[in-house]
């Protein structure tokens, strides 16, 4: 597996610390060409919101990273362009550039996925990278569809009570899971190159709005205008809101038997709503005989657990370190779902880098 | 000297209101503050002494020229 | 409008509306573009939908931060670009803790935090790379003498000065001085290469000081409190500056074009005191900075060598403290030398003109009378130190400093028109320099009674009536009125920069906030809050006139008669030196005295053969 995002549930959730975990683990293969990038800013000294202390990146000679013009001299990294891309961010053009001498960087990538798979192409092609690394932003995953597996970064700073926690994670690992659609549908959506909502009927014809997201009651109304008794299934290239799509559900009703919703990827469910309603609705359909899929799988590798939040002080009026109980985490979240579970600064890297292959 | 120090350029100035009785009495206090907070070079720059206290700048020197600037010499300056 | 129109969606993520959205909506308008404010309070994904509607080319958001928010931010982000709207629809972020690290976290592609101008989010619109207007990194140096032509209105005064500038060159004619002959020798060092040449010219050289300096270039010693600045000191400067080169980004102090330039003083013992103190006010927008040597290099005949730092007001002169300091400096900005008093003043204006200096210092009657140097022996020594400043192309102003002494401003200004009109017959370009100040005059005289507006501004008014001159007030502008208080002090320094700027003048000199304070050296700080203020002034202002009450034209009028009387006193005695020794420009009892530093030193020609 060659493109590995980490994407966190919300900002203080451990992202960076597993970037860096896995660039430590890498580093014990030296002939491994490690690339890095970001698709928010990373590796300042504090935190831009809380303002508490944050880890900065270490990368060893030889790797590879894509960061902004202005993050370039930032590090004590020394640092060498291979390319300088047309792509500008609020910090300036990104740069793809090799580390001439080890050292701390500072990323900041591209941030959507049209220019993050762009660069990945450049690191992977012309840099030479075995491996590209992805560092997320805050609670941002959207621009992760482009990688080809996912580790999960959550901790208490997206919820100090770990029974919930726990629970939310197992629903955000269910929604990732969801099965692909069949060939029949990822051919129909190929071939007519599909790019906003679309209706499929049994013939294989369909009904095309002009809405790419399903995101509004307006457009689940203007959607339904355009189901027929022949419609089999909708595609959904976009964003899809949950609410938005309750409703469709309750519209389609019993009609649902058979009926297929395909959103081309899972992340698209995961950010529609709370990961408890997106659960309930996706029971909803299945218990009406219908089926909601994906034209392709974002896998989740593992999910890194963090004790550490930011805990606000009225009295200070600042944010102070707090931590969860790190073994009941643990315990809680191994319960809770069947991926592997690493608490990285306990843990160390060696068993993270393993289930990438290496 | 603390490493946040070592990056004032010249000077720290202490700003604030003391509660005392005259102005006497608040530069004793803005002095013997200085000394606690391990400034050894204080010296006051302003002091006003009114009703309830004195409005106080007191003025500790890191650096005075002609000595060595370690921000000069940080080789992240 | 040279750019493509636009269709902008402008959505606060806030309960209420953003003053901000509105300016830059404002500014959108303006510029030709399609806008569409929608109402506060809207969800995120209604705000997806309008942009779809609407087919939007771009969406400006706009949400105060907090916790959490900023994962809202983000879900807005992720919603955008799983909606597909990225592709085409650029969408940018404003709002009071949005910097351009914050947007890239947030996913953004622009940012626009506090401070931002309406012309940036228009670029950003645009689609053109913002270049931000720093004014500053443009500044263009001034040159305050260029649009004078030295006519003068008041002929009267003008002849009275002619017989007075011819006199003194007469004078001075077949004299000259240790400090010439200096200035001559230094000048030749400066240029030749031969060792043995320069070994033999260091002890002509050397033989012309005083023993303390004698002692140098002898025995290579210093004075105490005084050392040579070590290598690694240098090499470190030479890495700070480079470092800080990048950085420097300056503010502008200026709102309108009438504003005067602004100058600070520095002299803080420390050549790299002294950079690190322009910088900052350099970055802070000073136009301009002036150099202050020592008290005792006044008094001292010669000057050292090399790079030397002391532990004492002002900064030793010597060519190479000169040439570091100068090569600190921006370019934009105005670099003048004192040469104004003591034995030094001719070589001190060959070494500015030598390392570049755009500007110095030059008053016979203040040097003499409040200056401590002798007046027969400065006398000599100013005219070969204008014809130093004619010949480099530097621009000098008389500073009138002796009105802190207790000279009333009337001779001060005499003495001021005096060397003005000998440095117009050598060939160079006088700036008058009258003293916004609160003089011992004005404190017995009660002018300052009422208000510090009218006399100043007489004085500004009564040399404008007598000729078409540069005026740079000084210096520093306020003087006695500050007190160690900074919030005081940097206000009175504003409102006098007000009154200068309201008056037209080109030119101003401005204290820090410790101008009172005596204790110890100035710090950075108390400069910065000095030009804070004064570039608020300038702004609260703008073209408004401050209008002084009738007095100020009464005073203007006596200011000129009593400037008249005095030049004609000085005619009638003939003899300008022996009127400066009889306190005709200021006498005893105004608290002006002849000073004594180098009587006798001055010898007709021939004797150095």
């Amino acid at each position: 597996m060659r493109i590995i995002g980490v994407a966190g549930t919300a900002k203080n959730t451990g992202k960076t610390t597993t970037i860096s975990a896995l660039l430590m683990g890498l580093s014990r293969t030296p002939s491994i060409v490690v690339g890095l990038t970001s698709i928010g800013y990373d590796g300042e000294e504090i935190d831009n919101i809380t303002g508490l202390l944050k880890p900065r990146l270490f990368l060893k000679k030889g790797n590879v990273v894509a960061t902004a013009a202005s993050c370039l001299r930032v590090g004590n990294a020394e640092l060498e362009i291979l390319e300088q891309t047309n792509i500008m961010t609020p910090l300036g053009r990104i740069s793809i550039a090799k580390v001439k001498r080890d050292g701390l960087v500072v990323v900041a990538g591209p941030n959507k996925s049209q220019d993050l798979k762009i660069v990945i192409e450049i690191m992977i092609e012309k840099a030479g990278c075995d491996i590209v690394l992805v560092d997320g932003a805050l609670n941002r995953i959207v621009p992760m569809t482009v990688t080809e597996g996912l580790i999960l970064a959550t901790g208490a700073a997206r919820n100090p009570n770990v029974i919930e926690l726990a629970e939310e994670t197992r629903l955000i690992c269910s929604i990732l899971d969801r099965p692909e659609v069949g060939e029949r549908y990822k051919k129909i959506v190929k071939d007519l190159e599909l790019k906003t909502i679309a209706v499929i009927n049994n013939d294989n014809t369909v009904k095309v709005i002009r809405y790419p997201a399903l995101i509004h009651d307006d457009i689940a109304e203007v959607l339904n205008e355009h189901i027929t008794d022949k419609a089999c299934g909708i595609y959904i290239p976009a964003a899809v809101s949950q609410p938005v799509l309750n409703k469709l559900v309750e519209i389609l009703d019993n009609r649902l038997q058979g009926f297929t919703i395909i959103l081309s990827d899972p992340i698209k469910l995961l950010i529609s709503g709370q990961p408890s309603k997106i659960m309930d609705m996706i029971k909803k359909i299945e218990s009406l005989k219908g089926r909601i899929e994906v034209l392709k799988k974002v896998p989740v590798l593992a999910v890194t657990i963090n004790p550490f939040y930011p805990c606000y002080s009225f009295e200070k009026g600042l944010y102070e370190p707090a931590y969860v109980d790190e073994k009941f985490l643990k315990e809680e979240m191994k319960k809770a779902i069947s991926l592997p579970v690493f608490d990285v600064i306990k843990d160390g890297s060696e068993s993270l880098i393993k289930i990438l292959g290496f | 000297m603390s490493k946040a120090l070592e990056k004032v350029m010249d000077a720290v100035d202490i700003e604030t209101f003391l509660i005392c009785d005259n102005e006497e009495e608040g530069k004793k206090i803005s002095l013997q503050m200085m000394k606690e907070l391990g400034f050894k070079d204080a010296s006051i720059v302003f002091i006003q002494h009114s009703g309830p206290g004195a409005r106080v700048r007191v003025r500790g020197y890191v650096y005075k020229p002609g000595d060595r600037y370690n921000w000069l010499f940080e080789k992240n300056n | 409008m040279g750019f493509q129109k636009k269709k902008v969606l402008l959505a606060p993520l806030d309960p209420v509306h953003d003053i901000g959205l509105k300016m830059i909506k404002r500014g959108l308008d303006q510029a030709g573009h399609e806008t569409i404010l929608l109402p506060p309070d809207y969800s995120p994904e209604e705000i997806i939908k309008a942009a779809m509607d609407h087919n939007v080319d771009v969406i400006l958001i706009s949400r105060t931060l907090g916790y959490r928010v900023a994962e809202i931010l983000g879900s807005f982000i992720d919603l955008a670009e799983a909606s597909g709207l990225r592709e085409k629809v650029k969408i940018g972020i404003g709002g009071m803790a949005i910097r351009p690290e914050l947007a890239a976290e947030l996913g953004f592609d622009a940012g626009f935090g506090p401070g931002t101008t309406v012309e940036e989010a228009v670029a950003f619109v645009e689609g053109r790379e913002y270049v931000k207007e720093s004014k500053g990194k443009n500044k263009i140096k001034k040159d305050m003498t260029e649009k004078y032509d030295y006519t003068f209105k008041n002929k009267t005064i003008e002849k009275l000065l002619s017989t007075i500038a011819d006199g003194i060159i007469e004078y001075v004619k077949d004299k000259t001085t240790p400090g010439i002959e200096r200035a001559k020798i230094r000048e030749k060092m400066l240029e030749i290469n031969d060792e043995a040449e320069l070994l033999q010219l260091k002890k002509e050289y050397a033989n012309l000081c005083d023993d303390i300096v004698k002692a140098y270039y002898t025995k290579g010693t210093l004075k105490e409190k005084t050392r040579q600045l070590s290598r690694e000191e240098l090499e470190a400067l030479t890495t700070y500056l480079e470092r800080l080169k990048n950085k420097m980004n300056p503010e502008y102090l200026q709102y309108t074009e009438t504003n005067p330039i602004v100058f600070i003083q520095y002299g803080t013992g420390c050549p790299f005191m002294d950079i690190a103190h322009i910088k900052t006010c350099e970055a802070w927008g000073a136009d301009g900075v002036v150099h202050f040597d020592p008290s005792w290099g006044a008094r001292t005949e010669g000057f050292y060598e090399g790079y030397i730092t002391h532990e004492e007001d002002g900064s030793i002169i010597t060519y190479e403290n000169l040439k570091i300091i100068k090569e600190a400096l921006m370019p934009s900005s105005l670099w003048q030398v004192r040469a104004h008093r003591g034995l030094n003043t001719p070589e001190t204006v060959l070494l500015a003109g030598k390392v570049g200096a755009d500007l110095t210092k030059i008053n016979i009657a203040y040097g003499s009378l409040g200056g401590g140097t002798d007046p027969e022996r400065l006398t000599v020594d100013a005219v070969a130190a204008i014809k130093y400043a004619a010949r480099f192309g530097m621009p000098f102003d008389v500073v009138t400093n002796e009105e802190l002494c207790g000279v009333p401003a009337y001779k001060a200004f005499a003495g001021m028109l005096i060397v003005t009109m000998l440095g117009l017959k050598l060939g160079a370009r006088p700036i008058l320099q009258p003293l916004f100040c609160y003089s011992p005059e004005v404190m017995i005289g009660g002018q300052m009674s009422d208000n510090y507006v009218d006399f100043n501004a007489a004085k500004v008014m009564a040399l404008r009536s007598i000729l078409n001159a540069p005026i740079w007030c000084g210096a520093p502008i306020g003087f006695l009125t500050q007190t160690e208080d900074r919030v005081q002090s940097s206000l009175s320094t504003a409102l006098h920069a007000s009154l200068a700027s309201s008056l037209g003048v080109d030119g101003i000199s401005i204290a820090s906030a410790d101008e009172a304070y005596s204790g110890g050296p100035i710090s950075a700080a108390a400069r910065i809050d000095t030009l804070r203020a004064t570039q608020a002034a300038f702004r609260f202002f703008g073209h408004t006139q401050i209008v002084p009450t009738k007095n100020s034209e009464v005073w203007a009028s006596q200011i000129v008669e009593g400037i008249e009387k005095t030049l004609e006193a000085v005619v009638k005695n003939g003899n300008f030196v022996d009127a400066l020794y009889k306190g005709l420009l200021g006498s005893r009892e105004e608290g002006a005295y002849p000073g004594r530093a180098g009587r006798g030193t001055v010898k007709a020609y021939t004797f150095w053969g």
